[in-house]
């Protein structure tokens, strides 16, 4: 299983520190999400990774070793800014990015069998400027995962794509999870991450803010959120009474036939349940809603003061 | 794969898709076809030119002075030397091969003019007007004292008869002048008062006489191949840039670096957009075979002035395509990065201006000074070794001088690509190039 591990990475440009002092560690059959706001250092760190740039200090290793070209022809990576060479064959540009991985043989061959996964097939002989944006989308996936790479490094791989492409993308990422590879998921779409990722490093200004598993990272920062925007839990009901009477309810609203609850701070979801029972209000469906991991991220990245996770 | 494997990925790249593009084939093909019919035009013209004022080697005179002593048969231009009369003698054999055009004008010129005595204007005019004689000139009783003399000359041409006879009825009227007061030999000296003969000081501190025409003869090629280099530079280098621009405005270099490194990159870009300027080249050579070889027959072809031309070429294209490269990073857009790089192209051209200088003195300080400089490395020594006195330790010296230059110059280019393609819509200053190229 491939391992990745980033230890105390620094890097500046003109003295202004991009990335400052950066570990984490991804591991073989998970897919990690890279998030933070634009310009907080994830490009760079993923550059980095690439061994595009070099970071002025700390370690980048592969399987516990500085990587190597043998390493760097192992990655599979999709830029945020998508390219392919617009006047050329589909096939061509194909054949040309994995022979720059040291594919041999009938690269061809292989692309176009990847092509047709993808539904692409009948497009391969076209010129790659005579697609829609959501295919050379499609076509800039096949480029990175053409030659079979355990290390997948994917920024904003769902920009462009209609929701059934997206979902298509979706089921590819968990089918290389699946397979053991290594994921790195870079994204702004926090549902995406909610829903694909297993762990999770956020970096706002250079500096590591968030780090962990997706749902430990929200236990801890529920309480804070509700502690410092002095609104709590968020509850779901779903029955009859007039829930908003209730102690220790902030506001509500409707979703679909249900109420949507925001409690006081120090209300817990289970206290407030006992009391909605003990006033006599019949309840079909309860649901305690977690903390999106959207509001974590626009609090951490408002509020933060600089602590480092 | 290593990394020489694949510099080899994008050599093959570069040279295939270079050579399948139309505008390369229209390049390629199109030039000489090109240069056959701007040729094929200048003959047409010529041609008919030719018929329409068809030279008649005569002119009349009407004397009215009494003085001229007529000759038979025509008076030449002048005294031509040796060397100019083989070289004008070569080239009325190119020029008849070709066509009467030209030919008819240079034939006229070494044949000069045959004067033939009129007794009055009006029988001169009407033979004139039969086209007996191209011209009449008419010179009046009181010519010896005011020297006027009237011409009739039909075209206003500067290569009409009445023009070209001119200097030929010069030389009548100063030997018909002469004739009873000065001796023969001095009336000669008169015509043509010296004969010239230049010593240079040689490589061993003698005197030695060297013909301008056998200079010319012996760096014919390096001159040739010091033009072919400038084109290469300009042609392969714009082709080099328009194609990194074009990577970094769609972003495909992003991909590519991750694949690749950025000195192995532009080393696969140099070679394979190298190799297709060579083919160009030798594609030039086929298709203009005939005229090509004609050429070098008149010139001292030796196998190792070729090879040291090659070699020479081959580092300078390296070293301008490296330098035009990583400066034209440095823009936002193709147009930008068009201008900056080929800032570097003046530098190749800057021993044109010296090329009296360099064969004159082929060991001299200047051509010292040109010769180890890398820029300008390559074109002095070409036109050096032309000339066959280089020490044989300056080119080995040079050669490897230009070696260095160019793995330095690649380095540090790799460093700026890696950075300056990165950059998109933003020009660095002159302080963060330096820190690109310090940085690891």
């Amino acid at each position: 299983m491939p391992q990745l591990c980033i230890e105390n990475v620094v890097k500046a440009y003109d003295g202004k520190l991009a990335v400052d002092q950066v570990s984490f560690e991804v591991n073989g059959g998970e897919v990690f999400g890279l998030l933070g706001p634009n310009g907080a250092g994830k490009s760079t760190l993923i550059r980095m990774t690439m061994d595009i740039l070099r970071p002025d200090s700390g370690r980048i290793t592969v399987n516990g070793r500085p990587s190597t070209d043998a390493d760097h022809d192992n990655v599979g990576y999709l830029p945020e800014e998508r390219g392919l060479y617009r006047k050329q064959k589909v096939i061509d540009v194909l054949d040309y990015f994995g022979r720059l991985k040291g594919m041999t043989g009938d690269v061809k061959a292989k692309a176009q069998a990847a092509l047709d996964r993808m539904g692409l097939g009948e497009w391969s002989k076209k010129r790659v400027d005579a697609l829609s944006k959501g295919m050379q989308q499609k076509v800039q996936i096949v480029g990175t995962l053409l030659h079979d790479p355990e290390v997948v490094i994917l920024d904003e791989p769902f920009a462009g794509l209609d929701p059934v492409n997206a979902r298509m993308v979706k089921d590819l990422i968990l089918t290389l999870k699946r397979e053991g590879r290594l994921v790195v998921l870079s994204t702004h779409q926090m549902d995406q991450v909610e829903e694909l990722c297993d762990r999770i490093v956020m970096i706002d200004r250079g500096r590591r803010v968030l780090y962990g598993t997706v749902r430990e990272i929200k236990r801890r920062y529920a309480e804070e959120i509700h502690s410092t925007s002095g609104r709590g839990n968020v509850v779901v009901v779903d029955g009859e009474g007039d829930f908003e009477t209730l102690p220790g309810v902030l506001s509500a609203s409707s979703v679909g036939g249900a109420k949507k609850l925001t409690l006081t701070p120090e209300l817990k979801p289970e206290r407030f349940l006992e009391s909605a029972l003990g006033a006599g209000m019949t309840i079909a469906r309860f649901e305690a809603a977690p903390t999106p991991l959207e509001e974590i991220f626009v609090h951490v990245v408002t509020s933060n003061t600089g602590a480092a996770a | 794969m290593s990394a020489k494997g694949k510099t080899w990925v994008v050599v093959r790249r570069e040279f295939l898709g270079t050579i399948k593009r139309p505008s390369w084939l229209i390049g390629t093909f199109g030039m000489p076809v090109f240069v056959g019919l701007y040729a094929g035009l200048i003959f047409l013209i010529g041609t008919t030119a030719g018929k329409m004022d068809k030279p008649t080697g005569k002119a009349g005179v009407v004397d009215q002075a009494g003085i001229v002593r007529f000759e038979k048969g025509p008076i030449a231009m002048g005294d031509v030397p040796d060397e100019a009369k083989q070289a004008m003698d070569s080239a009325v054999a190119m020029a008849g091969s070709s066509g009467q055009g030209a030919s008819g004008i240079v034939k006229r010129l070494l044949a000069g003019t045959e004067f033939l005595p009129f007794a009055d204007e009006k029988t001169a005019l009407a033979a004139l007007e039969k086209k007996e004689i191209g011209a009449v000139y008419v010179i009046p009783a009181d010519y010896v004292a005011s020297g006027k003399i009237t011409a009739y000359n039909p075209s206003e041409s500067i290569l009409s008869e009445g023009k070209l006879a001119q200097v030929p009825l010069r030389r009548l009227l100063v030997k018909s002048l002469a004739a009873d007061t000065v001796p023969p030999d001095v009336v000669a000296r008169i015509l043509n008062p010296f004969d010239i003969k230049t010593l240079n000081k040689g490589k061993d501190g003698t005197w030695v006489e060297r013909g301008i025409a056998e200079m010319v003869r012996r760096i014919g090629v390096p001159l040739a191949f010091t033009v072919l280099l400038l084109i290469s530079i300009m042609t392969s280098a714009g082709a080099m840039i328009q194609g990194v621009s074009e990577e970094k405005e769609n972003r495909v270099i992003e991909v590519i670096l991750s694949s690749i490194d950025a000195r192995s990159l532009l080393l696969g870009k140099l070679l394979g957009l190298g190799a297709t300027g060579l083919l160009q080249l030798a594609i030039w050579l086929t298709m203009a075979l005939l005229p090509a070889l004609m050429l070098i027959a008149g010139l001292a072809l030796s196998p190792v002035i070729v090879i040291l031309c090659l070699a020479y070429f081959v580092l300078a294209f390296l070293l301008y395509g490296t330098l035009i490269t990583a400066t034209g990073v440095i823009g936002t857009n193709a147009k930008d990065m068009q201008q900056y790089g080929m800032f570097w192209a003046i530098g190749a051209a800057i021993p044109m201006p010296f090329i009296e200088v360099l064969l004159r003195e082929p060991n001299g300080t200047a051509a010292r000074i040109l010769s180890y400089f890398p820029l300008t490395s390559a074109v002095t020594m070409m036109l050096r070794i032309g000339t066959g006195d280089v020490p044989w330790w300056e080119i080995p010296l040079t050669l490897g001088i230009l070696a260095i230059s160019v793995s330095i110059t690649i380095r540090f280019a790799a460093r700026i690509l890696r950075t300056g393609l990165l950059m998109y819509g933003k020009r660095p200053t002159f302080v963060e190039l330096f820190r690109w190229m310090r940085q690891a």
